[in-house]
């Protein structure tokens, strides 16, 4: 691959991928600006081993790899101010689009699941990962992704009824 | 098993992949009227978490993100480096530095057709941590007047929060704040506006290859950096503009804790 080629396909991967990785970083680290950084990490160090990248279509499971490995990366650095992610959640984010509007409530059940639930989750629903390709990125066994899975939605269901009544 | 333990199953399947394809839980689902609204209330859940999921990306993020093979090359000196006396080194800056900004030109428009990447990986004239921050600075330029904002001090905090860091209080407005990399390391870039004109700021790890002077110069612009307990500070500012006391200022006012 020449540096054009290279570049091209950089750029490419930019344009596809950007805003579903971002909003994977987002929901795992539930911070717009932390999550930002992590995103601008993920695609730096793209850049640097697309050489590595040989298959195309496995480019969303190599870019969610990265991010994983980029955000486990932050807690590593000494550093690093710790600050409790509850604290800093979305209370103050200014308006918010329509479709946040009306599923606010949903919005907070979800950042409130537990990263064990809302990471699977997340995998399933903006990637469109089936439950072998999660178990596979998470390290785990199906039964257990399938589990997990039941339960994130099994709490939303009954947060979301209990909210109606 | 009894029925309805069979049915809880299926439900429970529903739920974790409410769009399965899966023939035995299909067949289920239409064998009963009830799985059935269950499935397709669940497929409506599943539709507002997908529209929930679905937040505001940033504004100007796809824009960062395609600018990463310029900053990185641009910041990335070449293999071949060869020491150089500090006696030579200003004189060869100032001859240097037209070459720079044909460099830095050239690869802002060659960033529309990506070639950038080869004109400043290889190029030869890049070999102290003075030439980079001065190289860097060239090159951003007419990035951070574009996406020139006013950015406010808690930003700032935050960023610099990575290296430990903290600004006490503003030393100029600040116009742009953003995460780069120097020697492939995570640096910040901020700019601001002081009395001593437009001053560029590297916040810079301190393990740095080619260490930047503590004074350095071309023929239009002059730089100063030091280090700090956990990071090291490059300003550079137009030439006879730059206030001495600006160091002064910036170190009372920046605080760096392990």
């Amino acid at each position: 691959m020449n540096t054009q080629e290279k570049q091209q396909k950089y750029e490419q991967l930019v344009r596809d991928m950007h805003a579903d990785v971002y909003r994977y970083a987002y929901w795992l680290i539930k911070d717009k600006a932390i999550a930002e950084d992590v995103v601008q990490e993920t695609f730096l160090r793209a850049w640097k081993s697309l050489d590595s990248l040989k298959d195309d279509k496995a480019a969303k499971a190599w870019l969610i790899t990265i991010l994983r490995r980029e955000n486990a990366r932050r807690f590593e650095r000494k550093q690093f101010d710790l600050v409790d992610m509850d604290d800093v959640s979305l209370a103050d984010d200014g308006p918010m689009h329509e479709t946040q509007i009306e599923h606010g409530e949903l919005h907070k059940l979800m950042e409130n699941l537990s990263e064990e639930y809302r990471e699977p989750l997340m995998l399933q629903v903006i990637f469109g990962y089936n439950g072998e390709e999660i178990a596979q990125e998470l390290s785990l066994n199906k039964n257990t992704v399938m589990t997990r899975l039941f339960r994130a939605r099994n709490q939303l269901k009954e947060a979301l009824e209990k909210g109606e009544k | 098993m009894s029925l309805n333990t069979d049915n809880d199953k299926i439900r429970q399947s529903i739920m974790a992949d409410p769009a399965t394809s899966d023939a035995e839980i299909t067949a289920a689902i239409n064998a009963d009227e009830n799985l059935k609204e269950f499935q397709i209330a669940m497929l409506e859940l599943d539709k507002a978490i997908k529209e929930t999921s679905e937040v505001a990306v940033p504004e100007g993020l796809m824009d960062k993100l395609l600018h990463i093979p310029q900053s990185d090359a641009a910041e990335t000196p070449t293999a071949e480096e060869q020491p150089e006396t500090k006696q030579n080194k200003v004189v060869a800056l100032s001859s240097k530095r037209n070459h720079i900004v044909q460099l830095a030109l050239a690869a802002s428009i060659a960033f529309a057709v990506g070639l950038s990447f080869t004109l400043f990986n290889q190029n030869p004239d890049i070999r102290s941590g003075a030439d980079l921050a001065l190289a860097h600075m060239y090159h951003e330029r007419a990035y951070t007047q574009r996406v020139s904002r006013e950015v406010s001090l808690e930003e700032v905090n935050t960023k610099l929060a990575t290296f430990g860091g903290e600004m006490l209080n503003a030393i100029g407005q600040v116009t742009y704040a953003n995460f780069c990399f120097f020697e492939s390391q995570k640096s910040l870039h901020l700019v601001m506006h002081t009395e001593s004109g437009d001053i560029t700021l590297f916040v810079t790890p301190k393990d740095l290859k080619n260490e930047i002077d503590s004074q350095f110069q071309d023929d239009a612009y002059e730089g100063r950096s030091w280090k700090m307990q956990e990071a090291d500070i490059t300003i550079i500012g137009e030439k006879g503009k730059l206030d001495p006391e600006l160091e002064t200022r910036i170190r009372q006012s920046m605080q760096f804790s392990a």
